[in-house]
Formats: structure tokens, C-alpha cells, sequence
């Protein structure tokens, strides 16, 4: 599916799994984030250092910029436009450069007077599954075909 | 009403808003971002796709107005813990935010409520922002949780 084309209502279904899609972060990618976020480099983002001073193993993608990575998931399957509410829960530190799977499974959808409704759970895990460094919610509004 | 815990901490925070910006949503701001998470759809990455998807220009990808959010946020002086980390955040946007937009923000305490697990006491902070636009059109609340343990 194109990155512009758009998810509508009917093309969902409760229980679906969407994923996981699997992303990797390097360093200059969390240097351009932190360069934006008024935090530059070197810091526990970017930094062995840095990290170590605090007890991480290494520096780690900055909470801020992994829900900036779930939301483009979210958007890369839905569509610009869709997210009305991103809703999430940092479990553990988030390593650079290493695979992460983010899932989405639908968990409701509903139509009312406000539009079409689908309600997913996120997760974002690195090798070990059930030891998520990221769980959350993610509602979204779809436009219907009709 | 805030939730009650038994570590102190300054209360008279609660109902006052700290205003901050303006924050300009420039083009090269929304092309690092999208670049930085590897955002390659045209509604964030070009100006003219985005225009002819309707919106007035190119457009943040929703989470982009947390970067804004951290501010200058008052110490709530807890007498609890020295070390935190990011514990949760919370996007709802309300509206698109274009380039050229220009946002201000309005923050507030929320709660500050305790959790006691396996690894000890937690105690989260949790912030409230509104950002407006130039018109005055709300375009995104954000949450975010601020996690001070022992």
C-alpha cells in the first residue's frame, strides 16, 4: 500500500494484526531528534558515556522519539490524519540499533454520530516478546466508503 | 481532585497554567523530524502532496508537537527519589499543524500519584499541554509522565 493512500473503516476488522513492523535506530537518526528537541549531543541519547553515567548499557532513543517511531507505524498503515489519540506507557530503555517489532492489533470499532472509531493496542518489543519496552493504545478516525 | 500520597510535594501548582512559545513549525523542523523516524509519507514530506490532500501545507506528523512540550515546567520541589526517566506520553491531536504554523502552549499539573511494584515506590509527575495555533485553534493535547523513583 502507498504511503498516501488511506485506510478506510470497512477495511478493518476487530482482532486484526497489523505487523509487527520491524525498525532500527542509529545514532545520527537520534542526533537529528535530539538536535530539534533542544537537547544536542553528547547526552545518554547519543553518547556511551554519557549513558553510562547514569547505569544504561548505552545510549538509548529518547521516549519522545519512540513515540514519534510508533506514530509513523501507525500512520504508515492508516494514513496522515487518522490518529486521534496515541496513548503510551514506556516499559524499558529503547536500544539503538537494534531490531524493534511494533504491533498493532485492533481491539474495537465503533461508529457513531462522530465518525467511524478503531481502537488498537501498540506494542513495541525488542528480542525477548513478552518483555515489551513499549505498550499503549492508539485511536484512530477512519473515513467510511460510503 | 489530585490523588493524595504521602511524600511532599508543592501543591499550590495545581490550577495554575505556565504559558510558553511561540514555537515556529518550520519546514526544515518538519523535514529533520520526518527524516530523523524515517517519515517518508508525502502529506509530512511535501508541501505540494499535502496541498492537494486538501491541507494548507506540509504537515507535522502528530506526535510532533511533544518536541515543544517539555518547556520551562516549575520543580514541584517532591521530597521523594533523585533519579527519572520518561515514564508515558499522550498525544491527542485535535487539528493538523502545517508549516508556518505558529503554536503556543499552556501546561498544568495534572496528578502526581505513586506506584509500588517489584523494583520499589514509582512516583509519576504528569503534566497537561494544550497547544493553540496562530488563530487560536486548538490543535493538540499532550500528556507526559514523568517517573521519579528511589
Amino acid at each position: 500500500m502507498s504511503q498516501a493512500t488511506k485506510l478506510y473503516f470497512e477495511d478493518v476488522e476487530l482482532g486484526d494484526e497489523i505487523g509487527p513492523a520491524i525498525i532500527s535506530v542509529a545514532l545520527d537518526q537520534v542526533v537529528d531528534f535530539c538536535s530539534l528537541w533542544g537537547n544536542p549531543a553528547p547526552n545518554r541519547f547519543t553518547d556511551q558515556a554519557e549513558a553510562e553515567k547514569i547505569g544504561l548499557d548505552g545510549p538509548i532513543v529518547p521516549g519522545i522519539m519512540t513515540m514519534a517511531l510508533v506514530s509513523r507505524v501507525v500512520t504508515d498503515w492508516a494514513g496522515a490524519g487518522t490518529v486521534a489519540d496515541l496513548d503510551l506507557v514506556f516499559r524499558g530503555t529503547v536500544p539503538h540499533n537494534q531490531p524493534l517489532h511494533v504491533g498493532i492489533q485492533v481491539s474495537d470499532t465503533e461508529q457513531d454520530d462522530d465518525g467511524n472509531h478503531v481502537q488498537c493496542d501498540i506494542t513495541m518489543t525488542g528480542p525477548v516478546p513478552d518483555r515489551p519496552y513499549v505498550i499503549g493504545t492508539a485511536r484512530l478516525n477512519l473515513p467510511s466508503r460510503d | 481532585m489530585p490523588t493524595q500520597i504521602d511524600y511532599e510535594y508543592d501543591h499550590s501548582l495545581y490550577g495554575v497554567e505556565h504559558e510558553s512559545g511561540p514555537f515556529d513549525v518550520t519546514r526544515e523542523i518538519v523535514d529533520v523530524y520526518t527524516r530523523s523516524i524515517g517519515d517518508d509519507n508525502p502529506i509530512f514530506t511535501d508541501g505540494e502532496a499535502a496541498r492537494a490532500a486538501g491541507y494548507a501545507d506540509q504537515v507535522a506528523p502528530p506526535t510532533l508537537c511533544a518536541l515543544f512540550e517539555r518547556g520551562e515546567l516549575p520543580d514541584i520541589k517532591l521530597q521523594f527519589g533523585r533519579r527519572q526517566f520518561h515514564g508515558g506520553q499522550r498525544v491527542e491531536p485535535r487539528a493538523p499543524i502545517v508549516v508556518g504554523d505558529r503554536l503556543t502552549a499552556s501546561s498544568h499539573l495534572k496528578d502526581v500519584y505513586t506506584k509500588t511494584g517489584r523494583s520499589g515506590t514509582m512516583v509519576h509527575v504528569v503534566w497537561e499541554t494544550t497547544f493553540s495555533n496562530q488563530d487560536g485553534v486548538v490543535v493538540a493535547d499532550v500528556q507526559r509522565s514523568q517517573v521519579v523513583r528511589e
